[in-house]
Parts: structure tokens; sequence; C-alpha cells
């Protein structure tokens, strides 16, 4: 065989070049030589041969049938014509429904927009506190604020409950201050104090 | 062509078309497979056309596509085992014995089930140099390939599809057309 000893590699080219029939080198004819003394590369040789011999024929006769074919008037243009016009027109429709879709999704969205976005808006600026609405309630808020505050100078001024010296724990003993520091206009009685007991009637002096 | 020109599309398929067949006609042996195959590589070719390269040749890929489609036709269809066709039976030497046909056929086919068994690398030279019967020196260029990698595939590539034939060969190899084959070497 080709692949068997050194000797047969050492021709492996020259008897691929013989099968093909180029043109002969002193490599051919050494290779001839060695083919004659060995069985194996003149078998591989004859197996080479065929192979391209079988090759070259499967060409040579498509060939031939294909000059025959195109000596035809033959509508192979036409027909790959209207293929790609219908694989244009797909890739059209394909483009158009892409289109349609997002245009369907974006007309929903818009739809959706006018019809909460109104409302949402106002809640919005309500929360935030800015905008037109916004600045009504801060006004309102100042203005609650100030009133406030006026009530609690006005309690202040007119508690009879309030000490002189200012200090509320001396005037209301055990007295509640409010978170606000608004004291109640009105004495807190604690439950303690009404225990107290009956007061005892006067003793009444029998008139001499 | 990659500006959706038809013009510059037809003028691409006219040049083209030929290799594309013959290859086609070569590997399947049908006509018909053939003609689709055409059909169905220009078709891709248009589909792409827009990433096919302009400052290489499109030669190489389309030859891979064809290759490809021929292949996928011939797994499906299973064309290795139906007749051959009429245009390719019209073809055959009349004188033939009956038995000789059937031989010739064999040998056919065998080769394409070798081809078919290369890699793609070696299909492609085998189709150039054997089928197309381009020179090495074209080969090399359409492949963009350096002439001795050129080379150094055939040589591969015949080697393998030795192999194969010899591995096939009580089924097709007879005396006649070892012969045949070997009569103008015998002369040198």
């Amino acid at each position: 065989m080709i692949a068997g000893g050194s000797e047969c590699a050492r021709h492996r080219e020259a008897l691929a070049a013989l099968a093909e029939r180029r043109e002969p080198t002193p490599a051919g004819d050494a290779a001839l030589r060695h083919v004659e003394g060995c069985r194996g590369c003149s078998e591989a040789l004859g197996e080479l041969i065929l192979t391209v011999f079988a090759l070259r024929r499967l060409g040579s006769e498509a060939a031939v049938a294909t000059a025959a074919v195109a000596a035809q008037p033959d509508d192979a243009w036409s027909r790959l014509r209207i293929r790609i016009d219908r694989s244009r027109r797909l890739a059209r429709e394909q483009a158009w429904r892409w289109r349609a879709t997002v245009g369907g999704l974006a007309t929903a969205s818009l739809l959706v927009a006018a019809v909460v976005g109104p409302a949402s808006v106002t809640i919005r600026t309500d929360v935030a506190g800015d905008g037109g609405g916004g600045s009504s309630l801060a006004l309102e808020r100042l203005e609650q604020q100030l009133e406030l505050a006026t009530l609690r100078a006005e309690r202040r001024t007119f508690n009879p409950m309030v000490a002189l010296d200012g200090a509320p724990s001396a005037a209301v003993p055990g007295g509640t201050m409010y978170p606000d520091v608004i004291r109640p206009l009105w004495k807190e009685v604690q439950p303690a104090e009404r225990d107290v007991g009956i007061p005892k009637p006067a003793r009444v002096v029998p008139a001499i | 062509m990659q500006a959706d020109d038809l013009d510059a599309f037809e003028a691409f398929f006219a040049r083209h078309r030929g290799l594309i067949q013959r290859t086609a006609f070569a590997l399947t042996g049908d006509a018909q497979a053939a003609e689709e195959v055409l059909q169905d590589t220009f078709i891709r070719a248009y589909r792409h056309r827009a990433s096919l390269r302009t400052d290489v040749s499109p030669v190489p890929w389309l030859y891979r596509v064809a290759l490809n489609l021929c292949y996928s036709r011939l797994a499906r269809r299973r064309l290795s085992l139906e007749p051959i066709s009429d245009a390719t039976t019209e073809l055959r030497d009349q004188a033939l014995e009956p038995l000789e046909v059937v031989e010739r056929e064999e040998l056919r086919q065998s080769i394409r089930r070798g081809v078919a068994a290369l890699p793609e690398k070696h299909q492609l030279v085998i189709v150039l140099y054997y089928l197309q019967g381009l020179t090495l020196q074209e080969t090399a260029e359409t492949l963009g390939i350096r002439l001795g990698t050129a080379k150094s595939r055939i040589h591969y590539a015949l080697h393998a599809l030795r192999e194969h034939l010899s591995a096939e060969r009580p089924r097709h190899l007879v005396p006649h057309e070892a012969e045949a084959a070997r009569a103008p070497e015998v002369g040198r």
C-alpha cells in the first residue's frame, strides 16, 4: 500500500501526479519504477487513476448535460424573479405587521394616558404641594397655623388658671400640659379630690 | 446588487448560474434537483445580499450553499438509490452493455458518496478542480487560498476518495472499468 513502508510513502505525491496525468517528472519516473516492484503501490495507483477518472467523467457529464439545458430557452430567471418578488412582498408584510403592532401598542398607551392621565396628574400635584392646587393648600395651612397661634395667645392672656409668674405647674397642681402647649381652660378635677368625704354639718349651738 | 437592484442581481445570476448548476448536476445526478438547487442557492444569495462582501469573490460562498443544498437534498430524497435522470441516460454510450451501464452508475454513486463524506474544504477543491475542470491556480484563486494549500487539499481529498472507493470496491470495481481508466496511462 502507499502508506506502507517509507519507500512507498516517498512516492505518494508522485503517484497522485501520475494518476492525474500531469507532466512527467523525474520523481514520476522513479515512482513508476517503484510501482513495478511494489504490489501495494501498484494497486493504489490503479485505484487513484480510477478515482480521478470517475471524478473527471462526472464533471464532463455534468458539463454536457448543463450545456444542453442552457442551450434550450429556459425560464430560470423568470422563476427566480417570481420567488424574489414573493420574498420581497413577505418582507414588506412582515415589516408592516411589526409596525402595526408597535403602532397599536402606542395608540393604546396614548388612549390610556388620555383617560387616566389627568386624574393622576391632579392627585400628584396635590400630594406634592407644587403647582396651583399645591400653593393654595400651603396658604391654607399657613392660615391655620396663624389662627392656632392667635388662639394660643388669647388663651394665655385670659386663662385664669395661669399663675401670674407664668409657671403653669404652680397654678395647676397636677395640671396636664398638652403636646401643643395649650393649657386647659378649666381645672381638671382629680378623682382623689372627690373622695375627700362629706363635710360634716356645722355644729349647731343651741340657743341659750 | 446590495441596494436591491434587480437588474444587477439578474446579471449576477447569469454570470454564476452555470457553475452552480453544473456542480449541482454532478453531485445529484438529477437535472430537476440541480435546477432546484440553483434556484434555492440564488434565492438565499438574494436574501443575504446585504451581508455579501463586495471585496471578495462570491463564488466560494455560492459553492458552499449549493453543496449544502445538494447534500441535504440527497439525504432527504435518497437520490443515490434513484435512477439517473433522462438527461444523463442520453449521454451514455449506446454501445455499452447493460452490465457496464450498471457498473458505471455504481461508480458514479460511489464517488458522490465519497465526495459527500469529505470535509467541506476538501469538497470545494474537488468540485472546482475535478468537476468544474479549473486549473490548480484557478481553484486556489477562486477559494482565496494559496496554490500549495490547494495542492495539499486535493492530495488529501484524492486519497480519502481512493480509500472510500477501495472500501466499496467489491461492489463496483470490475476489470473493464479499471482497464478503461488505465488505458491512457499504459500508453505513456
